[in-house]
């Protein structure tokens, strides 16, 4: 009983952080059709410039989780502008390769920035602490980013259901060309959605770092997070949370039940299992090309 | 496009008609070769072992680099698991040896098993296309990365494996000389034997694969059977390179087969220019050196320290950099941007002497498949 409810609470906390993870994904991927392997490190400035602020001290911290979230939207945003915006309607593959070579940058450059240091992040506002549920000790900011990361993730997914802006992003996602005829300025929209892909990536960079540490292994993370968005669908908000959760409690089990050396390989396996079956992903839109 | 409808017709219904070359096949190839045998025998003279290591690391590299080419950008199937490969040819190797066989046999069966290792990574690719299928070799390195591990700490401890040099006792400035010798005939054959297949029939087929994938069957391309044939080619040949470079570095750890050394794989490929030959081996090379030469260069510009807490960095940031100008630059990387060049220089050369002021020159059609790869290179390029 103890070990099933830490295989829940670690899964759903984790489920909680890979969901924001791909929901930028995903919201990356609605946008330009790119699958961008430079998120973690997005989410690795997002977590070193909150930690870098508290070390030195003398900032609320409002503050620094608003520079926090912006600057990893800053990257985000100035890289569509100086390199994407000209790999729009290439295949998808080439918006790939230079997000390789953006997060190749970003990591020098957080090398050059923060050093080979760790950060402490810690927010206030989620107190520390031990609570129980079912008669077993688990960890207060575990719950609370759980529940935070859902809110957020069911917001989102409103937002782009049901507001005038949602449809914009969603049309100009679904064909450029049609939706920049009928007077979107897909530009702006691909701005917009590569802005927001890079504050969701500093929000659950600052999440994961509040439970852990802020550390190069954040990267990691957005890796572990690819199979999350691909299995829930890769264009659909509401795959990032159902795939988020699912990887998320899997490999809560996996570590728990089995190792935790074998989490990558088990979700990356359960990928591939699930590619062949179904490519599309549990939600996502099933691509079929006429001639 | 109507030239590979002509070639691919007469399959089983008449005698299919003789390959030809274009023009500059043989130069090309010469040229190449000429160029990497210069450097070579330059270093080769030399008394620097040091030097010699950077050359034949630069070579392995170019080997790797022009397997994923063949994959990557003439067959158009990303993959970010040359290091899983590389990987499984040391591992290999090294447990093959372990069981007492000697090297070379080690090295053959390790190529046989990647090539069934290619297979199985090929089969994602026959339903899967683009980012879906580099998720999927992802799914292979992290398999294959795992294995590794298991192995290594089983056996070795988190070091390694350690090797002993392959050519007897002979001094280090020798072994790297015969290294020299093996590695430069192993390319030669690789890179030939690469521009005769990729300029050829079966490379006009997988690029009729890469651009229009749904089309070609039309056209009597097997889709399924060029596929797997290039993941095996690719497998095989990255498989040959981990497992010659377990004796040439000495030492075997999954330290060296990371997610990193898969994306300076691509990166090679990118910075050089998809699809082109000697753009693979140039970027190879570029990769190779970088961080040498930035260890060098910061040395002398802000001292050791810096050097060696900022030069990985630094050559990594750079190399990043490189990708994202050159990729959506969108002209093919430095292959590219010597073939606009090199256009734009007959442009005027020919312009002048016909008189067209700066029109466009007339030229005769040449034979041979090289230009309508161009053009269909430059119209896949062109939004």
């Amino acid at each position: 009983m103890t070990l099933l409810v830490t295989a829940i609470v670690g899964g759903l906390t984790l489920g909680g952080i890979l969901t924001v993870i791909s929901l930028g994904m995903v919201l990356a991927y609605r946008g330009t059709g790119t699958v961008s392997f430079a998120h973690g490190q997005l989410m690795l400035f997002g977590a070193f410039i909150v930690g870098w602020l508290e070390a030195k001290g003398g900032w609320p911290l409002p503050v620094e989780l608003i520079i926090g979230l912006s600057l990893p939207g800053a990257i985000a945003a100035c890289f569509y502008v100086l390199f994407l915006r000209r790999l729009i309607g290439l295949p998808e593959l080439f918006g790939l390769l230079a997000t390789l070579g953006l997060a190749s940058v970003l990591d020098a450059a957080a090398i050059a920035f923060f050093g080979a240091n760790d950060y402490a992040v810690r927010i206030p506002g989620v107190s520390h602490g031990i609570v129980n549920v079912l008669g077993t000790a688990t960890s207060r900011p575990s719950l609370i980013i759980a529940g935070a990361t859902l809110v957020i993730a069911l917001a989102l997914a409103g937002v782009l259901r049901f507001t005038h802006l949602g449809t914009l992003v969603r049309a100009a996602g679904q064909d450029p060309l049609l939706a920049s005829q009928g007077g979107i300025n897909i530009h702006r929209v691909f701005l917009g959605a590569w802005a927001l892909s890079g504050a969701l990536a500093g929000l659950a960079g600052i999440a994961y770092a509040d439970l852990n540490i802020a550390s190069s292994g954040i990267e990691e993370v957005a890796l572990a997070a690819l199979p999350a968005m691909v299995i829930g669908g890769m264009d659909s908000i509401a795959g990032a949370l159902v795939g988020g959760m699912l990887v998320g409690i899997f490999e809560g089990f996996i570590t728990t039940y089995v190792s935790s050396d074998l989490v990558d390989t088990a979700s990356y396996l359960l990928l591939l299992a699930l590619l062949l079956l179904r490519p599309e992903g549990l939600l996502g839109t099933r691509y079929v090309s006429r001639l | 496009m109507s030239e590979i409808v002509a070639n691919a017709k007469p399959a089983g219904l008449a005698a299919r008609p003789p390959e030809r070359r274009p023009a500059g096949f043989m130069l090309r190839n010469f040229v190449r070769l000429a160029i990497v045998a210069a450097v070579g025998a330059y270093y080769a003279a030399g008394t620097s072992s040091a030097n010699l290591f950077q050359l034949n690391s630069c070579m392995l590299a170019a080997i790797g680099a022009l397997a994923l080419n063949l994959l990557m950008g003439t067959a158009g199937q990303p993959s970010l698991g040359s290091t899983a490969f590389l990987g499984l040819g040391g591992f290999g190797t090294v447990a093959l040896l372990h069981a007492g066989l000697p090297f070379v046999p080690a090295l053959v069966v390790v190529t046989l098993g990647a090539c069934v290792g290619g297979l199985l990574l090929g089969l994602p690719s026959l339903r899967l296309r683009g980012v879906y299928l580099a998720l999927a070799t992802l799914g292979a390195f992290f398999f294959l990365s795992y294995v590794g591990n298991r192995y290594q700490n089983a056996d070795a401890g988190p070091a390694g494996f350690v090797l002993g040099p392959l050519f007897g006792s002979a001094p280090d400035l020798v072994q790297q000389r015969y290294w020299l010798a093996v590695l430069f005939c192993l390319l030669a054959v690789t890179s030939v034997g690469l521009d005769l297949l990729s300029s050829g029939r079966i490379g006009r087929a997988l690029r009729m694969i890469r651009d229009h994938e749904a089309a070609a069957p039309a056209l009597g391309i097997p889709v399924t059977t060029y596929k797997l044939g290039a993941f095996v080619l690719y497998a095989a040949l990255t498989a040959i390179v981990g497992s010659l470079g377990a004796p040439f570095v000495g030492n075997v750890s999954t330290d060296s087969y990371t997610l990193n050394g898969a994306i300076a794989y691509v990166a090679m490929i990118v910075i050089g220019g998809e699809d082109s030959i000697s753009g693979a081996i140039l970027g190879a090379f570029i990769v190779t050196l970088l961080p040498t030469f930035v260890s060098s260069e910061t040395t002398a510009v802000a001292g050791s320290t810096f050097s060696a807490t900022y030069g990985p960095s630094v050559s990594e940031g750079i190399y990043g950099l490189a990708i994202l100008v050159l990729v959506s630059a969108g002209r093919g990387g430095l292959a590219g941007l010597g073939r606009t060049v090199w256009r734009w220089a007959r442009h005027r050369a020919l312009g002048r002497a016909a008189g067209f002021g700066g029109g466009r020159p007339v030229a005769k059609a040449p034979a041979g498949g090289s230009v309508a790869a161009d053009e269909a290179r430059a119209g896949r390029l062109r939004p």
